[in-house]
């Protein structure tokens, strides 16, 4: 089992800010990684720098053993904690664009995504709640065939019927094939698909591990462990 | 990259359709005072032209400041394209763009006028001007955005902030101007070679300030696209 992303001694500096003191992470093939840290402890900038939009200052990062570049953008598959797609955009619009732009995009996919999560595909964007926003930027990452998958904050200001759904979305569409990372604040409402998880505090990585083996090693769950080591 | 401008053309529309409206519109009310205020008709409807160019032209500043400084960059910036692709598709969208307002804008003139203004100039200026005068008008559209759009990202990559960012970007583009003009001016008195074009008036064209510009577009052209690519942090 290869490891689809590698990143060694990452560092990330801002003007008065150390956002990533030396980041070592590895993420493997088919495993499900689950990112988690308090507000500010470099979660975003280290998802960031794998998606290819922010430039490490130093170390190395390594997706399917290339440097974030045009290739790597085309196997990762991005969520962002923002609302990136254009206003004028109607959801059918988005599927489209989505279409044009990644070949590994699969409009059956993405429609039947969009039935599970009740989405008109003639809405404007504009017009969607947040929750619905955030389920059709996950219906358009879900429906590419990437190598890896980076969610940041997927149930961010979602209220809790709509987090299962987006949990059983990503749950039912991720293939062995591929990798994912998540972060989020909602451990224990997430940390059950979780493979491993690596815990981020100030800009470096403080404990990582297979999710069971932490589990059983400490007698906590997840969310109680988070709590403990950022108490 | 065709996908690129077809997506940069969508979000424009409105914008472009509006322009064009406001220039139809405005120069069929020219019509009706055709007979009361006389000469300043055709004089209102090139000012009216010429503030719609000016329009299209800043609308296509956003072209690239909105994907700078607002959350769509992450749309842009995490496709698979180059910085060249990038580049390339913002300066012909813009190019599209602004003559497309150009031609609405010129030919609501020549109805406005009868076609006497344009009958003057096809009468007199030979296939070959004219052709050489719709190069100069894309040149001067793709090399004067190119050298904002350098300014642009420089300014971003520089100065983080959105408000000093754009602020930055404006003295960048100030010093940057009065070092080409410079040079501009110590090339041709170097270099006073000029080649002239017949036409209503005649034209000439200094050869070393050709060549100078067109090296300066190839610089600026690449140098963004590749700070595009691997220096634009979000």
């Amino acid at each position: 089992m290869y490891n689809v992303l590698e990143a060694e001694n990452l560092c990330k500096s801002y003007l008065n800010k150390r956002a990533l003191q030396g980041a070592n992470l590895t993420i493997q093939q088919g495993k499900i990684l689950g990112l988690l840290g308090p507000n500010g402890s470099g979660k975003t900038t280290f998802l960031k720098i794998a998606a290819g939009i922010l430039h490490p200052s130093s170390g190395k990062l390594l997706i399917d053993g290339k440097e974030p570049g045009v290739y790597t953008k085309s196997i990762v598959s991005y969520l962002p904690d923002t609302e990136y797609l254009f206003k004028w955009m109607k959801i059918k619009d988005a599927v489209q664009y989505f279409k044009d732009f990644y070949t590994d995009f699969d409009e059956k996919k993405a429609l039947a995504l969009l039935e599970f999560m009740k989405l008109d595909a003639n809405s404007s964007v504009k017009s969607l709640s947040k929750g619905m926003k955030e389920k059709l930027k996950l219906t358009l990452v879900l429906s590419r065939k990437a190598k890896l998958y980076i969610l940041d904050e997927p149930l961010g200001g979602v209220d809790p019927t709509a987090r299962e759904k987006i949990l059983d979305a990503i749950i039912n569409n991720f293939s062995e094939d591929s990798s994912m990372i998540i972060t989020t604040h909602l451990v224990n409402d997430i940390e059950r698909i979780f493979d491993d998880v690596a815990f981020i505090s100030d800009g470096e990585i403080v404990l990582q591990g297979n999710a069971e083996e932490l589990r059983l090693n400490k007698n906590k769950s997840i969310d109680e462990l988070y709590r403990e080591v950022f108490q | 990259m065709f996908h690129l401008i077809k997506y940069e053309l969508r979000g424009k529309l409105l914008t472009i359709l509006g322009i064009c409206l406001t220039v139809i519109i405005g120069n069929l009310f020219l019509m009706t005072k055709i007979e009361s205020w006389q000469i300043g008709v055709p004089v209102l409807s090139g000012f009216l032209g010429g503030a719609a160019l000016v329009v299209i032209c800043i609308s296509s500043l956003t072209l690239m400041s909105d994907y700078l400084y607002e959350e769509q960059g992450y749309l842009l910036f995490t496709l698979p394209q180059s910085g060249v692709s990038i580049m390339a598709s913002r300066l012909i969208a813009a190019v599209i763009q602004i003559s497309f307002v150009a031609l609405v804008s010129a030919t609501m003139f020549g109805v406005l006028d009868q076609g006497r203004l344009l009958n003057a100039i096809f009468n007199q200026v030979g296939l070959h001007e004219l052709v050489y005068s719709i190069f100069l008008h894309l040149w001067a559209i793709i090399s004067t955005l190119t050298f904002i759009y350098f300014c642009m990202v420089v300014g971003r990559i520089a100065l983080k902030g959105k408000k000093i960012g754009k602020i930055g970007s404006f003295i960048i583009f100030v010093l940057l101007s009065a070092a080409k003009a410079g040079l501009t001016v110590g090339i041709l008195n170097s270099f006073p070679q000029v080649v002239q074009i017949q036409s209503i008036t005649t034209m000439t064209m200094n050869v070393g300030s050709v060549v100078f510009d067109f090296v300066t577009f190839i610089l600026l052209f690449t140098a963004t696209s590749y700070l595009l690519e691997h220096k634009v942090d979000l």
